[in-house]
Formats: C-alpha cells, sequence, structure tokens
C-alpha cells in the first residue's frame, strides 16, 4: 500500500506499519502498512484500509522507524551447528500426559485466562 | 426494496401536516448526504494521495449509505409506490432539496475539506437537534452519529494541516472558505412544517437554534487556526433550491446507469 501520488510528497510521508486484532481475545498480527504524514492520519488511513469494513476490532499503529530491527545474521543465523538447541527427538508429549495424570490437571486452554487479549498493553477505553 | 401499501407504518401515526412536515425534512437529510456523499467520491482514483483516496472514497460510500437509509425512511413517510432507488434518480435536478452549500463542485482538495468541514459541522448540529418524536427517525440517527464522529475527525485534521502547511495549503484554504462560506448556512435553511416537527419532538430545536450551536462550533475549530468566521447571512427560503450547473452536470452523471434502461437494477 506503500505509495504516492507525487514524488514531492514523497518526502513528507512515512511508513507506518499496522497490526490488527480480528476480535477480541485474538492475536495482534501484522495488517500491513500505510504512508502517512504523521501518527493522526496514519491512524485514519489504518482505519480506512485495515478496518473500514468491520474485520478489526482493534488496530495497533507504529511508525516503522520507532521498531527497534534485529536482523544481523551473527545473532539470528550463525554459521555453526546448532541442532543440539532445538527439541527435535524429545517427545514431550506423552510425559505431559502422565505428568497431568499424576497432579490430576487438566490441559490448559489455548487462550490463557487472565491475559488481557491484547497481545500487550490494553489502550485506554474511548466513548 | 419497501413495500409500503400493506405494512403498517408509524408514519401512520402521525397526522397529516406533521407527516408532510417529515417528508420535507427527510428530503433534505438525504438528499445533502447523497449529493455530497456523490460530489466526494468524484476524488476516487485522484485524491492527493493512494491512502487517502482509499479514505475519502470509503467517507463518501458511508454518506450514500446514509442517504440510502434516509430516503427508505422517506419511502416508508411518503407511501406513495416509491422505493428508496426512485427517490434517489428518479427526479429532475430541481426537485432535490439539498443545500446550495452542497452545490459547489469537488474543485481542488481545500475546496473540498472547506465544503466538507461546514457540512459535517453542521449535519452534526441537525443531528443533535432530532428528537424521538418519530421513533424510526430517532434509532436511524443515533447509529448515524457513531459514523459521523470519524468524519469530523478526517475533516478536522485536514483543515488543520491546511491551515498550517505553508502559504500555498493556507492560500488556497482560506480561498475555498471565503467561497463557500456565504452558502454554508443554506444547511439551516428554514423548513415549512419546523412548527408541526417541533410541536410533535421529530425536532427538538429550531433550525435557526441549530445554526447558532453550528456558529460556536466553526469558532471553536476556526479561531485558533486564525481563520475567519463565514459571515452571518439572513436566511433564504430559497436555500435549498435553485441549484448550480456543477449540479446538473452531477445529476447526469449519477443517474446516467438509472437513465439508460428503464427499470434497471445493479
Amino acid at each position: 500500500m506503500a505509495s504516492s501520488r507525487k514524488a514531492a510528497s514523497r518526502a513528507e510521508l512515512e511508513p507506518y506499519e499496522v497490526f490488527q486484532q480480528a476480535k477480541e481475545g485474538d492475536p495482534m498480527r501484522h495488517g500491513g502498512n500505510v504512508l502517512a504524514p504523521d501518527r493522526e492520519l496514519a491512524v485514519h488511513y489504518a482505519r480506512e484500509l485495515f478496518g473500514r469494513r468491520n474485520e478489526s476490532s482493534r488496530l495497533w499503529v507504529v511508525r516503522r522507524a520507532d521498531i527497534a530491527v534485529l536482523e544481523d545474521p551473527d545473532l539470528l543465523d550463525p554459521p555453526l551447528d546448532r541442532s543440539f538447541k532445538k527439541p527435535g527427538g524429545y517427545v514431550m508429549r506423552d510425559k505431559l500426559a502422565a505428568a497431568r495424570a499424576r497432579a490430576g490437571t487438566e490441559k490448559p486452554a489455548a487462550r490463557a485466562t487472565g491475559h488481557d487479549r491484547t497481545g500487550g498493553r490494553r489502550p485506554k477505553a474511548t466513548s | 426494496m419497501t413495500t409500503v401499501v400493506a405494512s403498517t407504518s408509524a408514519a401512520d401515526d402521525l397526522d397529516r401536516r406533521t407527516r408532510g412536515a417529515l417528508a420535507e425534512l427527510l428530503f433534505t437529510m438525504a438528499d445533502d448526504e447523497f449529493v455530497s456523499g456523490f460530489t466526494d467520491s468524484e476524488w476516487t482514483g485522484i485524491a492527493p494521495l493512494l491512502e487517502e483516496d482509499v479514505a475519502i472514497s470509503s467517507i463518501s460510500q458511508d454518506e450514500l449509505g446514509h442517504a440510502r437509509a434516509l430516503y427508505q425512511l422517506l419511502a416508508d413517510v411518503l407511501a406513495d409506490g416509491r422505493d428508496e432507488d426512485a427517490l434517489a434518480y428518479d427526479r429532475e435536478p430541481d426537485e432535490y432539496r439539498h443545500a446550495r452549500l452542497l452545490d459547489h463542485p469537488r474543485g481542488d482538495w481545500a475546496d473540498t475539506i472547506a465544503r466538507r468541514f461546514f457540512y459535517e459541522l453542521a449535519d452534526e448540529a441537525r443531528l443533535a437537534s432530532i428528537g424521538a418524536g418519530y421513533r424510526p427517525l430517532a434509532e436511524l440517527v443515533e447509529k448515524v452519529r457513531r459514523e459521523e464522529r470519524y468524519h469530523r475527525m478526517h475533516v478536522l485534521a485536514w483543515l488543520d494541516r491546511l491551515a498550517r502547511g505553508g502559504q500555498e495549503a493556507r492560500r488556497r484554504l482560506e480561498a475555498s472558505l471565503l467561497a463557500q462560506g456565504v452558502d454554508a448556512p443554506t444547511v439551516f435553511t428554514p423548513l415549512e412544517g419546523e412548527a408541526e416537527l417541533l410541536a410533535s419532538g421529530i425536532l427538538t430545536r429550531s433550525m435557526a437554534t441549530a445554526e447558532a450551536a453550528w456558529r460556536a462550533d466553526l469558532t471553536t475549530a476556526l479561531v485558533p487556526l486564525g481563520l475567519a468566521l463565514p459571515p452571518s447571512v439572513e436566511p433564504s427560503a430559497n436555500g435549498r433550491r435553485d441549484h448550480s450547473e456543477a449540479f446538473d452536470w452531477l445529476w447526469s452523471e449519477f443517474t446516467m446507469v438509472r437513465r439508460s434502461e428503464d427499470g434497471v437494477t445493479w
């Protein structure tokens, strides 16, 4: 969606990343991005591009420049054998089931209760 | 489609004069939203930037949606066999009752923001004047106001940016406010049936009182930006008649499909 009609105005626009929550309790997912001259219009455009068809119950609009990015391959994908850090070959399921049976507990629900359902901070209620 | 003959309608509880006055009010509200929506849809594809293109197009769709709901109420009140499409599309240009403010063509972006600024605030002042006298209208207005809140946020954001966005933007905005300010109060053109609407509680205040509330809202928005208020003009009975050539053109556009074949649907 990031494009602008005039080269002259392009310099004044900044990308904002938009995260959307389809319904209360769902995780926030990256929806896409908008170009806007400031935070207020970024929220307006996010509303129109990701919320005008009732497809979102909450949007997070973040200036891309404010996002801390980590993409250093030395940190994320070093060229050494790290297979011993992966849990492959160690089957937990049966052990967990046996432990639950001993303790008499149920398998927890996929959505933890007590979570604030926004995936993070809950914005202040608006009228 | 609205069937009029067999259904019992809330409008049947109104006396003849009040029913006529309600129809007059609904024509003004529906035509305002309809013409405003079509004028703004002229930005689709050519708005200043792509995101704004989606925003203004979506807002104009909202206005057409409000118009449709109002025409449906009107069809019930008139009960003359016309449905919402017939009311929207099958009238001659001089039968439309939108305010002269909305006769102004799309123009440049500053023209659109100036017109929308005057209209959105006027519409809110009018919607705030609708009482519980006719329940279907009161219920619709409650929903419409929730959507219009965003329209005001959008136009006020743009008024602010054009006013403080450098010489060129400010010069154009001031010229547009000046050119359209004269016609802005026509949204509050007195209604012939205003006394009946007030007596039945369909309106809770007169158009003149609503206009005073609107002027207070204009002052709040314009004064901090150092922009001039529109002049006070004597309300004219013709504020919703004698439409412009620009409207004749718009009418020929929005009735084109409807006129192409009798009874055409899509």
